[in-house]
């Protein structure tokens, strides 16, 4: 809201910085896959006692990331050739 | 397209963002301080509320200009679009549960019959944790996204006959203070979580929210195509919008620090 606003170049630069905006165009996707590769990486620290949770955490929303982005990419070339037809 | 349309569902897209980084982090169990809480403990309550708050924001918008006609089409377009990827983080989830689906007994009916509410995405309904957080625990905010999205034509309809005007003010502060209330008369109350958080009728409210504001946008008539008179109306949102999601984070905060939530053998999925 504040980006459309016209009137905070601070609000703009932070709403409409890439890299948050390639995170909101995935979100539903994200959301949906992040808590599992969450409870996949504890399983596996857990399983091979390795430390460096914040490591733990990195692998797992990178990799909600990388699975998420193609998903939303299939997901939306699926809409538009629906739309043509 | 041009830069300003552009930008304009960039800004959307970037709170989205915000949102699912916040409720990402908030999973983060591990990350803790020097006294062992939760780093990011209470953001995710907060990053639902302007999840919610931007779907009926944002459904307002949309359906003014695209009436919506047929609301079983309009369900199952919606239901099309996310229940694929909901169905394969199901089976995902699936090795999580073996010993509950494999099992024998009570366990075993459980955990079957908490998959068949889950694949009809009705576990929200059911005031147990074990339950609305089986499988994949976030998939909750789908379950209860199915019940927003039938009741979407209702709002888009109603919401503009309830809140013309300055009723709109009015209208955001009986939604508010229903919700406060509703917060103070159910903490002690047995499934707390359920009530205050969960449950679809009361999150409802917080769709209703976002669509009120649409409506207050509607109402001043400011085209979508200008930019000036949109830049004006959403500045003059722009306040509400964070107020309100601040708000609804403090109520969140308020029950999330309850023992009776905090004990509980599940970990937190907002």
């Amino acid at each position: 809201m504040a980006a459309e606003s016209g009137k905070s170049s601070l609000a703009r630069a932070v709403f409409t910085n890439h890299v948050i905006v390639f995170l909101g165009n995935i979100s539903f996707e994200l959301f949906l896959i992040h808590q599992l590769a969450i409870r996949y990486t504890e399983y596996l620290w857990q399983r091979f006692h390795l430390p460096c949770p914040p490591l733990q955490y990195a692998l797992a929303l990178g990799a909600s990331v990388a699975a998420a982005w193609p998903w939303q990419k299939w997901s939306v070339s699926i809409k538009s050739r629906r739309q043509e037809t | 397209m041009n830069n300003t349309r552009t930008e304009k569902i960039d800004a959307f897209q970037g709170l989205r963002g915000f949102a699912i980084l916040m409720i990402a982090l908030s999973h983060c169990g591990g990350l803790t301080d020097e006294s062992g809480g939760k780093l990011f403990e209470y953001v995710g309550a907060a990053g639902v509320s302007l999840f919610i708050l931007l779907s009926g924001y944002l459904a307002v918008l949309r359906h003014t200009r695209r009436p919506i006609t047929d609301k079983k089409a309009y369900l199952f377009g919606k239901l099309r679009k996310f229940y694929p990827l909901y169905f394969v983080t199901l089976l995902i989830s699936l090795p999580f549960a073996w010993r509950s689906l494999l099992g024998v007994g009570t366990a075993a009916w459980k955990g079957w019959a908490n998959l068949l509410l889950n694949m009809l995405q009705v576990q929200t309904w059911v005031p147990k944790q074990s339950v609305y957080f089986s499988f994949n625990a976030v998939s909750w905010y789908l379950s209860l996204t199915v019940f927003l999205v039938w009741m979407t034509p209702w709002m888009v309809r109603r919401a503009a006959d309830l809140f013309r005007g300055r009723r709109v003010g009015w209208g955001l502060f009986a939604i508010f203070a229903a919700e406060f209330i509703w917060c103070v008369l159910m903490s002690g109350a047995p499934a707390v979580h359920w009530l205050l958080y969960i449950a679809p009728p009361v999150r409802l409210l917080d769709y209703l929210a976002g669509g009120v504001y649409a409506t207050s946008f509607r109402n001043r008539r400011i085209s979508l195509s200008g930019r000036g008179r949109m830049a004006s109306g959403l500045h003059w949102q722009r306040w509400h919008m964070w107020s309100s999601t601040d708000l609804i984070g403090r109520a969140c905060r308020r029950y999330a620090a309850m023992p009776a939530y905090g004990s509980s053998p599940t970990p937190c999925c907002s």
